[in-house]
């Protein structure tokens, strides 16, 4: 199943920046850990991906760095420190509305409620 | 990993330089650094894949140096595809069609770029909009025309059509005018040139005197007339622009060598600028005013040759036909009649005088009463200046600039620029000099609407002046002396300030000369005033065989109150020198200089001088170089 696109507009990048959290990734495997870790859920168009990422740089959240050590040239990208807080928010707003999904019987009930 | 089939040929050395950006030139590097379709070419990716790459990557139409680092990103995210153990199709298929992707690349990829890039592409688009914004704005303005409703010409002639036939002088002068070819007629015979070069009119102790009295006798016919007509209470001169004066009035007034006029146009036919200059009246002519004065130094020369003969009569006959010609001049009811009006007033005045000083016992005691409440009655119709005539000329000007919702028009900008003189729209002008004023004009037009006010505005502010100069007008000269005018500082400050001259650029244009003029019209009030003193002084030595001690001994048989200085508000300061009398004010100093007069007063006389006394009475003599080298002050004269 995959999510519809305004919902995965609204998704995809917090998915992203969770995706960075561990540590710096580059874009092909962004994509299969998206694929992977949401079951195929939050599986976007590779194409849609990029532009994605570019955005999340502009707005500070990601920050990426050039690899040419590599046997090809790879670009990796990292959460920044503003970034960090970006989805700390997000996965605040992420459990209030599954709370509230939950509340509507949409999803099922969780032990506690938003932070 | 997949091969192609082919391997990448190596760029030559021109390709590299043209994908070599100028720092790395500089630096002696051939890098190619710009060549983002390297990148696909030498990844050794499929031809299926390495096309869509080259299409997706082209289709963004980002910067050359964009392009490189999405070619190498996508390159390296097709190639881990593979690696993976995908197809090319199914990663083409899994990455999505090329033609949105590129759009949201090159959206995505314009977000992060530098600050500098974005502050102009904010700025082009702000100067794009003010440029749309601007031609919007000048298509609207440009629909606006002026359309004068109001006709200041016909106000302007109203009290002239107001005098019945019977009481109009103006039948009578033309008639003169025309039988004596007055226009052409010099009065040179009449003038005086003394050493400095100043011209006066001839007194009996000039050489020219005898050709003078041959010329008034040769005159006889035409100065009957003028006395006649100057008895008249109105002139009833029906003035205009030059087509509107024709037949006999045109004849009189210009003489037979003007050309005839051109009739006037059909409103029908003319374009908007030709109908904004049709009917202006500023642009009235006003030539009988020439004239009335060529006829006040005619008969003011008369008068002195009446002194000769003792024929006090026609002296007086004169007189009253001068304060005629004074009251002629200021029918129609504009600034500049007044100062004619009040320099014929002069010219009466200072014969008056200068008779009273010289050749008192040639009045006859009735005489004195009676030119006493001559002046008298004068003093309240000319004490202050009429400011209608000029307040209705602006008012005619503004219906001439803005279009009926208050608008500054084309038409109207044009038409301030002839009034200012700032154009050179001139016949002179060739046509591309033409051309490229009216696009400044009309490329102005809607910033003029902004920064110069509306109609209202201007109006508001036109009003407020003239009742400030109104304000002025009615107190006395003293007070007015005392303090800044507000119209004066008023147009100061809009002159000093570049966008306050633009703003009130027409009142500007018309309203500076006004207030000081307004003075110059008070000052005739103070020299009359002085005068009717001056009278009273010789009735009151006629009755006591000699004059006052004091000006205060006159009041209230001779002179009603204390006579004033009009320059200071205190008693007009009075002495005996040689036995007869001297009447002045301090001026501007405020200090007694005891009479004396400077070269510079003489010169100005009867106009307030700006150092020493203002001498009042009696009329300077003409300066004498010889007697005073040193420029020294001429006293007791």
């Amino acid at each position: 199943m995959k999510l519809e696109r305004e919902l995965m507009r609204g998704i995809g990048p917090t998915a992203v920046l969770k995706l960075l959290e561990p540590g710096e990734k580059y874009g092909y495997e962004l994509v299969t850990a998206l694929d992977r870790q949401s079951d195929g859920v939050l599986a976007m168009g590779q194409s849609t991906l990029y532009p994605m990422l570019y955005n999340l740089e502009a707005k500070g959240f990601i920050k990426a760095r050039l690899d040419a050590t590599g046997p090809r040239p790879r670009k990796y990208y990292r959460l920044t420190g503003k970034g960090k807080t970006q989805l700390r928010r997000s996965t605040k707003h992420c459990e209030s509305l599954v709370h509230a999904l939950a509340q509507l019987g949409l999803a099922p009930k969780t032990a506690g409620g938003p932070a | 990993m997949t091969t192609t089939a082919e391997e990448p040929t190596t760029p030559s050395l021109l390709q590299r330089l043209r994908h070599t950006p100028l720092r790395h030139l500089i630096l002696g590097r051939v890098s190619a650094a710009l060549d983002w379709q390297r990148p696909i070419t030498s990844s050794g990716l499929p031809d299926p894949v390495q096309s869509a790459l080259l299409t997706l990557t082209r289709k963004t139409r980002l910067w050359r140096s964009e392009r490189v680092a999405v070619a190498t990103e996508l390159t390296a995210h097709f190639t881990d595809g593979l690696d993976a153990g995908q197809s090319p199709d199914q990663l083409l298929e899994a990455f999505g069609p090329l033609q949105p992707a590129a759009k949201l690349i090159r959206r995505a990829r314009k977000r992060n770029r530098p600050l500098w890039w974005k502050t102009q592409r904010v700025c082009f688009w702000l100067i794009l909009s003010l440029i749309i914004f601007y031609l919007a704005a000048l298509l609207y303005l440009l629909q606006g025309e002026p359309n004068p409703s109001v006709d200041y010409i016909a106000k302007l002639n109203a009290p002239a059509h107001a005098v019945p036939e019977a009481d109009r002088a103006w039948p009578i002068y033309r008639e003169a005018f025309i039988a004596s070819n007055f226009h052409q007629l010099e009065i040179d015979p009449l003038l005086h040139e003394h050493d400095n070069g100043r011209l006066e009119l001839i007194t009996m102790h000039d050489p020219g005197w005898p050709d003078a009295v041959a010329f008034l006798q040769q005159h006889q016919p035409l100065l009957d007339a003028l006395r006649n007509a100057g008895t008249k209470p109105g002139l009833g001169l029906i003035v205009g622009l030059d087509h509107d004066i024709t037949g006999p009035d045109r004849l009189a007034l210009f003489g037979p060598d003007r050309d005839p006029p051109l009739p006037a146009a059909d409103p029908a036919t003319l374009d908007t600028a030709q109908r904004l200059q049709a009917n202006y009246s500023i642009a009235v002519l006003l030539p009988h005013l020439g004239d009335l004065r060529k006829s006040a130094r005619l008969l003011a020369v008369d008068m002195r040759r009446a002194v000769t003969q003792e024929d006090a009569d026609r002296w007086l006959a004169n007189h009253t036909a001068l304060l005629g010609f004074a009251r002629h001049a200021r029918e129609h009811e504009i600034l500049i009649n007044d100062l004619v009006a009040h320099s014929i007033l002069s010219i009466a005045v200072r014969e008056t005088a200068q008779t009273l000083h010289h050749q008192p016992a040639f009045f006859r005691d009735a005489d004195l009463p009676q030119l006493a409440h001559q002046y008298a009655d004068l003093i309240p119709n000319y004490q202050n200046p009429r400011l209608r005539g000029e307040s209705d000329f602006m008012l005619d000007t503004l219906q001439r600039i803005y279009d009926d919702h208050g608008r500054v028009t084309y038409h109207g900008l044009r038409f301030v620029q002839g009034l200012d003189g700032f154009t050179t729209l001139t016949p002179n002008a060739t046509a591309n000099e033409r051309l490229v004023q009216e696009a400044f004009l009309v490329a102005g037009l809607p910033l003029a609407s902004v920064l110069m006010a509306n109609r209202d505005e201007m109006q508001r502010e036109h009003q407020r002046l003239m009742a400030m100069m109104l304000n002025d007008s009615h107190e006395p000269l003293w007070e007015v002396l005392r303090k800044a005018s507000g119209v004066d500082e008023q147009i100061e400050t809009w002159q000093q300030n570049h966008l306050t001259r633009i703003r009130y650029w027409p009142l500007l244009i018309l309203m500076p000369a006004l207030d000081h003029a307004a003075r110059r019209v008070k000052q005739t009030t103070a020299l009359l005033d002085a005068l009717t003193v001056a009278l009273a002084l010789e009735a009151y030595q006629r009755d006591h065989a000699q004059y006052p001690d004091t000006l205060a001994l006159l009041v209230p048989r001779y002179y009603p109150n204390t006579p004033l200085d009009h320059s200071t508000g205190q008693p007009l300061r009075y002495q005996l020198i040689n036995d007869k009398p001297l009447l002045y004010g301090l001026g501007l100093n405020q200090q007694d200089n005891q009479g004396t007069l400077t070269e510079q007063a003489h010169s100005r006389w009867p106009r307030l001088p700006d150092q020493g006394d203002w001498i009042l009475y009696p009329p300077p003599p003409p300066f004498d170089h010889t007697k005073h080298p040193d420029n020294t002050p001429l006293v007791n004269f």
